[in-house]
């Protein structure tokens, strides 16, 4: 590797794995030191480290937005807090600032920089979802907010700690709003530790290589890695690519629409032509937009490049959009659900228009993948729990969605979310702990993952309800998704499953409990069924039930084309049902052995391809 | 000869671009959305699966739409869209 940095290839290949390796420590100390479940469990968080002029060298593989997003607001410490309040070693700034760059209020990042003796040498930072940071809503919606005034409160960059002490004064002005102090306290510390971490060992690292070293491998990696990024990109195809996304809010559709356009080795993303702002809830800053495309393109194109550094990839992109549309929210339009809202809208758009440009790529026809799971279904409850206390919860299984079908397999069942590779759901045995719930199921769910030659991944399907307890006072229920599904499927592939919630009312589960059996569906179960509103604060009786579906992954080709033993291998494994493997895939099953009937599938597929002749011109 | 995706490329075809579908199909020039020239079907989107809106959240505002080779019938590909939503172009080479 030859850089314009003067760092020998040896020294460069051994400090370019090593800086990588600190950043994960950071991370995997601040899952260590916090007991918050979203922090240790589900990592909803990230790392990166950035060099001395805010540039991010290296995030982790968490949500990346978490870690590319921190870039945006070190630019901010650095552009104006020079002066007044002054960076000094041993500060770190603590930002939930969506204007400054904070994916939404509820993701708070704390950063700090590190220095040598006397010499800033580059910052380190880490961004964690918070359960309730305060405002009028519990959680993170304020259902029927028309500005941000009315979401949770606002932090722009404030110097935290001090010099190595924690500022008293602002620590109190962070915690007092919070319904849960004690878990920002906990996520506080941790990330403390983390930073802490970091630059202890990027300060041993400078003792143990010298500082111009570090500092010259600091730039080094972005400029290897933007190269690598810039050489893929120059193997492929210019062009044009479009589409267009749909977020359901209220009763309006908000349309998303991209034109993304490839010349030599750069990508333009222009978001010119998407829907104006919604007053408040589900739009997302222009720094926030920034972030969420650098992450979708580190997806599709920053594979097997090490480090990550969204800072290199951010060279490769212009992004072009509209001041008041709901990816690009002007003040003092509220952003809440921007990570759950206008984000998987710009992920779902991007991942379409990447797919299809390396469609168009004889090297790169392997690297297709048609978009994941997006949007979301979240319950934040609050109350008192089982033993008597307040609790606070964000029930996020829903992240554990179908991946979208690849052009030579299928797409993960339950894979999780495109742009987070190592998060997780919280294990069901935590959630019952820890709150009063019970789960009847968690499962793969059949007829999720879109229909193609090669299928998107299934998603996770859930029932729960409260126990050991008379009730949840309040479950804050907010879905988007519900109406369309974002895992579209592409080159024929059909879509995904949308988000289905449901309830059912005043049960005779008990009863069912005390004849020794367990549904397995919210049919087996007799109470007042209902489909709650897309956003709703509502209370949960000890005899409600709550049941969930996700959303699978986009499919990939013909239906017809998907070799008939898959699809009765689906059907036996309760992934497709036999009503869509006939009339979608073509295929019928032999119904003893569940085996295709290759002469009845024959005639099925001509079937179809008859019907589809009948289409108008 | 420009490769499109899994389905389409685009060859010359009497001294202009064309796309040509893998069946040997051409649909139409390149200059234009290669939609108008398939077989289209537009459908409510319950017919994409059945945990498709199934509770008709928000009413029917969304359509499916599939397009097919009007030479071979593979499906060339499928799209969401508002009702009354012109065709998307999705693709310049």
């Amino acid at each position: 590797m030859r850089t314009k940095n003067k760092i020998d290839p040896v020294t460069f290949e051994i400090l370019r794995h090593r800086v990588g390796a600190i950043n994960d420590e950071g991370a995997s100390s601040l899952m260590l030191v916090s007991g918050s479940p979203v922090a240790s469990e589900v990592l909803d968080f990230n790392t990166a480290l950035l060099n001395a002029k805010g540039e991010v060298i290296v995030i982790g593989p968490y949500i990346l937005e978490h870690g590319i997003s921190l870039e945006q607001i070190v630019k901010y410490i650095i552009a104006n807090y020079q002066d007044n309040p002054g960076i000094n070693e041993g500060d770190m700034f603590l930002c939930n600032d969506p204007y400054v760059g904070a994916l939404h209020q509820n993701d708070v990042a704390l950063v700090a920089p590190i220095y040598w003796e006397g010499e800033l040498v580059g910052w380190t930072g880490v961004a964690v979802h918070q359960q309730d940071v305060g405002g009028p809503g519990k959680g993170q919606v304020s259902i029927g907010a028309t500005s941000i005034f009315e979401e949770a409160p606002v932090f722009p960059p404030i110097k935290l700690i001090e010099r190595g002490i924690i500022r008293k004064d602002l620590e109190g002005e962070y915690f007092k709003r919070s319904r849960l102090p004690e878990r920002l306290g906990l996520d506080l510390r941790a990330m403390t530790a983390s930073n802490n971490v970091t630059s202890r060992r990027i300060r041993e690292l400078i003792k143990d290589r010298g500082i111009e070293t570090v500092k010259s491998t600091f730039d080094a990696i972005i400029d290897y890695v933007e190269v690598k990024l810039r050489s893929r990109l120059m193997e492929l195809p210019d062009g044009t690519w479009r589409h267009t996304a749909y977020l359901d809010y209220g009763d309006k559709i908000y349309p998303c629409k991209l034109t993304m356009t490839k010349k030599k080795d750069k990508l333009v993303f222009d978001f010119t032509g998407t829907a104006a702002q919604a007053p408040a809830v589900i739009n997302c800053t222009y720094p926030v937009l920034q972030a969420i495309v650098t992450g979708v393109f580190m997806m599709y194109l920053g594979y097997g490049i090490f480090p990550p550094s969204s800072g290199a990839a951010g060279r490769c992109l212009e992004v072009v959009s509209e001041p008041g549309t709901f990816v690009h929210a002007i003040w003092p339009a509220g952003v809440s659900k921007a990570t759950t809202g206008a984000r998987y809208s710009v992920i779902d758009a991007g991942s379409v228009c990447l797919a299809k440009m390396l469609a168009a790529s004889d090297k790169y026809r392997d690297r297709v993948m048609a978009p994941w799971r997006s949007s979301s279904i979240i319950a934040d409850l609050f109350g008192i729990d089982q033993r008597g206390a307040y609790f606070g919860a964000s029930i996020l299984d829903f992240m554990a969605g179908g991946a979208g079908a690849r052009s030579y397999k299928d797409g993960i069942d339950t894979g999780g979310q495109l742009g987070a590779p190592a998060i997780a759901i919280a294990n069901v045995e935590t959630h019952e702990f820890r709150y009063p719930m019970l789960f009847l199921y968690r499962k793969q769910e059949r007829d999720t993952g879109g229909p193609g030659k090669f299928r998107g991944g299934v998603a996770l399907g859930y029932m729960w309800m409260p126990h050991d307890v008379e009730e949840i006072s309040n479950a804050v229920i907010h879905a988007i998704g519900l109406q369309s599904p974002n895992g579209v499927g592409i080159y024929g592939g059909y879509p995904s499953s949308t988000h289905v919630v449901s309830l059912k009312r005043n049960t005779n589960i008990l009863d069912i409990f005390r004849d020794g059996k367990l549904p397995a569906s919210l049919d087996e179960i007799d109470g007042k069924f209902e489909i709650p509103p897309q956003l709703v604060e509502t209370s949960l009786k000890k005899n409600d039930i709550i049941v969930g579906l996700g959303q699978g992954g986009g499919g990939y080709g013909d239906p017809i084309e998907r070799d008939a033993r898959l699809v009765a291998n689906d059907v036996t494994n309760e992934l497709v049902s036999r009503e869509c493997a006939r009339d979608i895939y073509g295929v019928v099953l032999d119904p003893q052995t569940l085996q295709p009937d290759i002469k009845q599938t024959e005639e099925r597929r001509l079937e179809i391809k008859r019907e589809r002749a009948g289409w108008q011109k | 000869m420009q490769r499109v995706n899994e389905y389409l490329e685009i060859v010359e075809e009497a001294g202009e671009k064309a796309f040509r579908c893998k069946c040997g199909y051409i649909l139409g020039p390149a200059t234009d959305n290669y939609k108008t020239y398939a077989l289209k079907c537009e459908s409510p989107l319950k017919k994409a699966g059945p945990n498709v809106n199934p509770y008709k959240v928000g009413g029917e505002k969304f359509v499916f739409r599939e397009f097919c080779c009007p030479g071979c019938y593979t499906l060339l590909g499928t799209d969401i869209a508002l009702r009354g939503e012109p065709l998307l172009r999705d693709v310049e080479l």
